[in-house]
């Protein structure tokens, strides 16, 4: 059993593979409508996913620091955020009172069914991703310490 | 059953691979713990791994997950030990349908009729092994999902089956939605009917119905359930507790307004018998043997002391409201007001003849940052709650009061305190905590401490570091953890006191 794993991820591994990472979920915007993750790739630029909820104080914080942030980098670089909130049933309401009353510079996205975090594989927040104009991913980091925004930028910056 | 998967897998992969212009993902998981202290069941080494591989390549995807229990951490349901492969799938997506063989995660509607999740926080892997087909029309307004599975029991599968469908119509402004599960539990595996006698239904349905509004600034949405008879339980004031058979409903409306500085939300739920066991035991419960999600409806306490004695849902029967107003009255500036109040319904307390308080809360959050350098918070939530689940009168009070600072000594350099003090007359009294954070680049370090001054004396501190690099981060620490509830979305598990050391890495990777 163990040997065919071992197969199994040696296989894989050794290949050279590059092509579209990002799995087609369907998640809902502010609105309450229907967004294909695969359409968020435009073939022009990057583009970020970080996935927070209302009671994820580090979340908060990245999100807070994104938005002091913004003004440095508006109109310099073609950045989208995308932050996709996990709150289930149970807060899905209080993630949506805050991405309302919030200046993030971001898209606040709405996962419920915890489809997209099933799908990336998440089991902690705030987890980061960075896209390249194709959807291949290229970067992710876990948690969030002050200073992480603009390690970010920086991998945005490399990507373009 | 796991060798003809990994056979299956290895027929369908390895072909697919060998052409593969596709994308292989991955991801490790893993949580150790040793318990140094002599006296403690749980002393040794303990310890979860999970190990997931992706591939996908155009309309093709599979999947594996491995998971490694050489024994399970404390708290950690019994039945995960060694080696197993509970995780693994094929996958086409046609476009506008899609199809899953094996196992997967799916919700219907709010979750009260079927969720199936993983939460490795919380030990809850409910994942359903069989098919499920999906598909979109109507230019996305219309989807449907029918499904058929067995429910994830430990590293294998339970003995019942669930089917189920669901529906989803987009018109306008409104969205309707429906759904039905079906849960088949043979008599003969049925730990109640064994015991209780033939009656035990071996088919369990769940129906639910619900509509969805929105009109400019105001949203709601309502969802109602029913559930065929089922085994509830019947406390008895001078006897140990029975069962019976009945019916099952719940009603759930959440109502949410908002404009650019304020935004109200108010949710009102109704449960009765809705328990939902992937196979119903007599024993002691297993969270992952559950079939549905019922959080509790109070909001999810993120304090060290705020969350001490967390509200369960009480499915058997509860009812309550929950609002909370957001105000954002400066960019700089914003506070938090809500609360809740749920009742435990009469009609499943043996002393009782009416509702009666199972939990209230009140909490106040204000947010202000002095500067880009320095930001504070200050967070007051008073909580009570009957220890009887509503059976007694008498109930628990515990008022918390925190002041959580954050302060920016350089753009890579931070300090994080939080200072908590909780007031009691009951229980163990009174507690305060402290917490120190410090944060540099890619590095944390944090301590604390939670002290009951008010009874016992004991303290539990944690110190810990963590690292975060490209794709991962390790954590590392030692200290002592109170016996408790572990809460993740309303949900909890039971966590017994260990003390020692710990490490968790969890690796993401690419190829």
């Amino acid at each position: 059993m163990r040997n065919s794993l071992l197969l199994i991820l040696a296989a894989f591994v050794s290949l050279s593979l590059h092509a579209q990472s990002i799995p087609d979920v369907k998640v809902e915007d502010a609105a309450g409508k229907t967004v294909t993750l695969r359409s968020l790739v435009d073939g022009k630029s990057p583009f970020v996913i970080t996935f927070w909820a209302s009671w994820c104080k580090p979340c908060l914080r990245e999100l807070a620091a994104l938005e002091e942030a913004a003004p440095d980098w508006a109109g310099k670089y073609p950045l989208r955020i995308y932050a996709v909130s996990v709150d289930d049933s149970r807060s899905i309401a209080a993630a949506k009172a805050l991405a309302a009353a919030s200046d993030w510079p971001v898209t606040v996205l709405f996962d419920t069914k915890q489809a997209l975090k099933q799908a990336f594989k998440i089991s902690s927040i705030p987890h980061v991703f960075v896209f390249d104009k194709d959807g291949k991913q290229v970067w992710t980091h876990m948690g969030y310490v002050p200073g992480a925004e603009e390690a970010l930028l920086q991998k945005v910056l490399d990507t373009e | 059953m796991t060798c003809r998967w990994t056979a299956l897998l290895l027929a369908i992969l390895l072909p697919a691979a060998a052409y593969a212009q596709g994308h292989l993902s991955g991801s490790l998981d893993s949580s150790s713990i040793y318990d140094d202290n002599p006296s403690s069941p749980y002393n040794g080494f303990h310890s979860n791994n999970y190990l997931r591989l992706d591939y996908m390549n155009g309309r093709f995807g599979a999947g594996i997950q491995g998971e490694w229990y050489p024994s399970p951490l404390p708290g950690y349901d019994l039945s995960l030990h060694g080696f197993g492969l509970p995780l693994k799938y094929v996958s086409w997506d046609g476009g506008s349908w899609n199809l899953t063989a094996g196992d997967f995660f799916t919700q219907f509607g709010s979750g009260l009729v079927l969720r199936s999740w993983e939460d490795r926080d919380l030990g809850i892997a409910n994942s359903l092994g069989g098919i499920r087909l999906s598909g979109s029309f109507l230019d996305d307004r219309l989807s449907v999902t029918v499904l058929s599975g067995a429910p994830r029991q430990g590293l294998g599968y339970a003995s019942s089956q669930v089917s189920g469908a669901d529906f989803n119509l987009l018109l306008g402004g409104f969205t309707a939605g429906a759904s039905i599960v079906c849960r088949t539990e043979r008599k003969q595996d049925q730990d109640m009917a064994l015991l209780l006698g033939e009656t035990a239904p071996e088919n369990v349905l769940m129906y639910s119905g619900r509509l969805q509004w929105s009109q400019g600034r105001f949203h709601t949405k309502a969802e109602g359930i029913l559930k065929s008879r089922d085994f509830t339980t019947v406390h008895n004031a001078s006897s140990s507790d029975s069962y019976t058979l009945e019916n099952g409903r719940a009603f759930i409306w959440d109502c949410m307004y908002t404009t650019k500085k304020i935004t109200a939300t108010v949710t009102y739920r109704y449960l009765y018998n809705m328990e939902f066991a992937a196979r119903r035991t007599l024993g002691t419960k297993v969270l992952s043997n559950t079939l549905n999600y019922l959080p509790a409806l109070c909001r999810q306490q993120t304090y060290m002391l705020a969350c001490l004695n967390p509200y369960e849902t009480y499915s058997e029967g509860e009812s309550g409201v929950a609002g909370e107003v957001f105000y954002h009255p400066l960019k700089n500036l914003s506070f938090r007001l809500g609360g809740s109040w749920i009742d435990a319904l009469g009609k499943v307390l043996p002393l009782r003849d009416k509702n009666h308080l199972a939990y209230r809360d009140i909490f106040f959050d204000a947010a202000y940052r002095w500067s880009k350098k320095l930001k504070t918070n200050i967070y007051i939530s008073i909580q009570e709650s009957s220890p009887t689940h509503g059976n007694r009168k008498a109930t628990n009070a515990q008022n918390v009061f925190v002041l959580d600072g954050m302060y920016k000594l350089s753009s890579k350099f931070s300090i994080h305190t939080e200072l908590q003090y909780l007031y009691s007359q009951e229980l163990t009294r009174d507690w305060m905590a402290g917490l120190l954070e410090l944060g540099h680049g890619n590095w944390s370090l944090s301590i604390s401490d939670m002290y009951n001054h008010g009874s016992t004396g004991d303290h539990y501190w944690n110190v810990s570091a963590s690292y975060a690099f490209d794709g991962g981060r390790i954590m590392a620490g030692y200290g002592r953890n109170r016996e408790g509830m572990v809460c993740s979305g309303g949900v909890c598990r039971y966590q017994p006191e260990y003390k020692g050391a710990f490490i968790k890495l969890l690796w993401y990777f690419n190829a």
